[in-house]
């Protein structure tokens, strides 16, 4: 049964594979290249993009790939959506082969078992492929940037991104039958959800610790609050009413001794570095369960609907 | 055998507000070849999906050789054939007979191989690049190998040049005479059938019009000519009556009625017994 699978979607999953071979090429290549032409004290500091000559020529092409290359990465998932996971259905019924298909011993669900097996298989092994790039290319700069700068392409993470974004094609392609218009809900249901999971819902995974100093590698989450001597927590306004000073008239520049004085501590809400694969793994689940669910309606689908 | 091949009962279908196909009540005994007749529409596509375990009844009930029938669940039994004979277009003839075999439990690989070499058909050839007559013979050979006990063939002819339709027949009466499987096959040309079907169904609007052995409706039926000014002085009822300048055609089911002078009784062909029922619209008691 695998076999039919992998002999009707073989040129899909190379093509595939191709895309995600030069894209992950792109970035060892990058990455091969910052660490032969730099020395190993000024490579770090290289991967924020900001121009310095002891970067060379690199912040120019980090910076174009911060800004504009990782928005369309983004939608890496989606085009697993788009190209693998919309055909398995639809293209069955496009060319009427769910005729041949759905009337021999294999049952609709071992046969879309299958299909999901082997393009959700390879579609975690695509994002894999890419996270183990972009983490290499990005490795040196851990060191000082800590590892939350990758979270969209994390390990863990990406290649769930990339399972949902299979999965949500192949229910896309039975609910609307058509190839086309399975494509176009993994490209358009994609972007929501991505943009809901990355701005709403990731920063309330584990709510954030306060801490006094920033470490390597912290993520800084919110504004900063502070601390009375009772322990109570405060906003900064609020604060400065307490403390009665006035408002400083530019940003930034809070009067901070003045607070201490007035006994506040400045504390900064923070996901410690610690958590980075905790919060991994959180993600990895929540688009896990988003393919789970997209499994189940186009099982549902497939097996009374389209019946 | 007490079970039927196909046993019908108030089997239905309902596609959103119409009725593709209502209260069908069919039996029909193993070993049988039933051709299935009626116009575009009539809801001959509809039975044999359902009978294929692609469709799911709306009403009624659908059992095969015993066993109730669903999609979703496995037709070990049943091979399916439809109009396009479709298969895997980019995969090459030695591959789709491997597909169908992991898709099958029940699979002989060596007949469909030994089919399929013999009609000459290459084996590397994509099935997309066959000839309509081809890919017909290999998508009956996939069904074949599968050794089935009911054959669903979908206008299996329709789409082929009368060449190739004349091969088609010819291998499914061979397949027929060497499985001994029971056949439904549907067209909307009568004179197609007529060699091959010993079971005969009419379907119009969904409805099932007449059903039974072809024989049998061979004999019951019989045609009556005769001159016009006499047509009322032939007793029973008619299920139709032509009038053509002097001379009136009609067409009666039961036993034969006593005639007026002038009139004589001639054996009725199927294509017409079909022609006539369809027009008389729904099922009619026999006349006794």
């Amino acid at each position: 049964m695998i076999w039919v699978s992998w002999r009707q979607d073989r040129a899909r999953l190379l093509g595939l594979a191709v895309l995600f071979a030069v894209l992950a090429g792109g970035y060892v290549a990058m990455g091969a290249g910052m660490r032969s032409s730099l020395s190993t004290v000024d490579l770090p500091g290289c991967f924020a993009g900001a121009p310095d000559p002891r970067c060379g020529g690199w912040p120019a092409l980090i910076a174009f790939v911060h800004n504009y290359a990782q928005l369309l990465l983004t939608l890496l998932p989606a085009a697993l959506g788009m190209f693998l996971g919309a055909p398995v259905v639809a293209t069955e019924l496009e060319h009427h082969t769910f005729r041949f298909t759905w009337t021999q011993s294999v049952t609709r669900g071992r046969w879309l078992g299958s299909k999901l097996l082997l393009g959700g298989g390879f579609s975690v092994v695509y994002g894999l492929v890419f996270a183990t790039a972009y983490a290499w290319w990005f490795a040196p700069a851990t060191q000082f940037e800590g590892w939350f700068p990758t979270f969209d392409f994390g390990l863990v993470s990406f290649p769930a991104t990339c399972l949902f974004g299979f999965a949500l094609g192949v229910a896309g392609g039975a609910v609307f039958r058509r190839t086309l218009a399975g494509a176009a809900v993994a490209l358009v249901g994609f972007l929501p959800v991505i943009v809901v999971v990355k701005n709403l819902v990731r920063p309330r995974l584990l709510s954030p610790v306060l801490t006094e100093q920033i470490h390597f590698g912290d993520l800084t989450v919110g504004t900063q609050v502070f601390r009375d001597g009772a322990g109570v927590i405060h906003g900064y306004d609020e604060t400065l009413a307490l403390a009665g000073i006035p408002r400083p008239p530019i940003p930034g520049m809070e009067p901070v001794g003045r607070l201490a004085a007035a006994g506040f501590t400045r504390l900064y809400p923070v996901q410690p570095a610690g958590r980075f694969w905790t919060l991994q793994l959180c993600e990895a689940g929540l688009f896990a369960l988003l393919a789970a669910l997209c499994v189940a309606l186009a099982s549902w689908w497939v097996r009374r609907r389209l019946a | 055998m007490s079970t039927a091949a196909i046993a019908t009962q108030a089997l239905g279908r309902r596609y959103g507000r119409t009725w593709g196909l209502r209260d069908c009540t069919l039996e029909i005994g193993e070993g049988r070849v039933v051709g299935l007749v009626g116009p575009n529409g009539a809801g001959k596509s509809t039975l044999l999906n359902l009978l294929a375990g692609l469709l799911r009844p709306s009403a009624g009930d659908l059992e095969l050789f015993g066993r109730p029938v669903r999609p979703g669940e496995p037709t070990d039994g049943v091979a399916y054939l439809d109009q396009r004979h479709s298969l895997y277009e980019s995969f090459r003839v030695r591959e789709m007979l491997e597909a169908a075999r992991r898709l099958n439990r029940r699979w002989d690989h060596h007949a469909a191989l030994d089919r399929v070499r013999e009609l000459g058909i290459p084996l590397q050839h994509r099935v997309g690049e066959l000839s309509g007559g081809q890919r017909a013979q290999v998508a009956l050979s996939v069904a074949l190998a599968r050794r089935p006990e009911l054959l669903v063939l979908d206008e299996p002819v329709a789409s082929l040049d009368p060449l190739a339709r004349r091969d088609l027949m010819g291998s499914l009466m061979a397949a027929k005479a060497d499985h001994d499987c029971t056949v439904v096959l549907s067209s909307h040309v009568v004179s197609e059938l007529e060699r091959l079907c010993d079971h005969l169904v009419v379907l119009d609007h969904g409805r099932v019009v007449l059903s039974g052995d072809v024989d049998d409706l061979m004999a019951e039926h019989v045609r009556l000519t005769g001159p016009s000014s006499t047509v009322d002085e032939v007793r029973g009822a008619p299920l139709s009556c032509e009038r053509r300048g002097d001379a009136a055609t009609m067409l009666i089911r039961g036993p034969r009625p006593a005639l007026p002078p002038g009139w004589r009784a001639e054996p009725v062909s199927l294509e017409d017994l079909v022609l006539h029922h369809l027009a008389a619209g729904l099922p009619k008691e026999v006349a006794a």
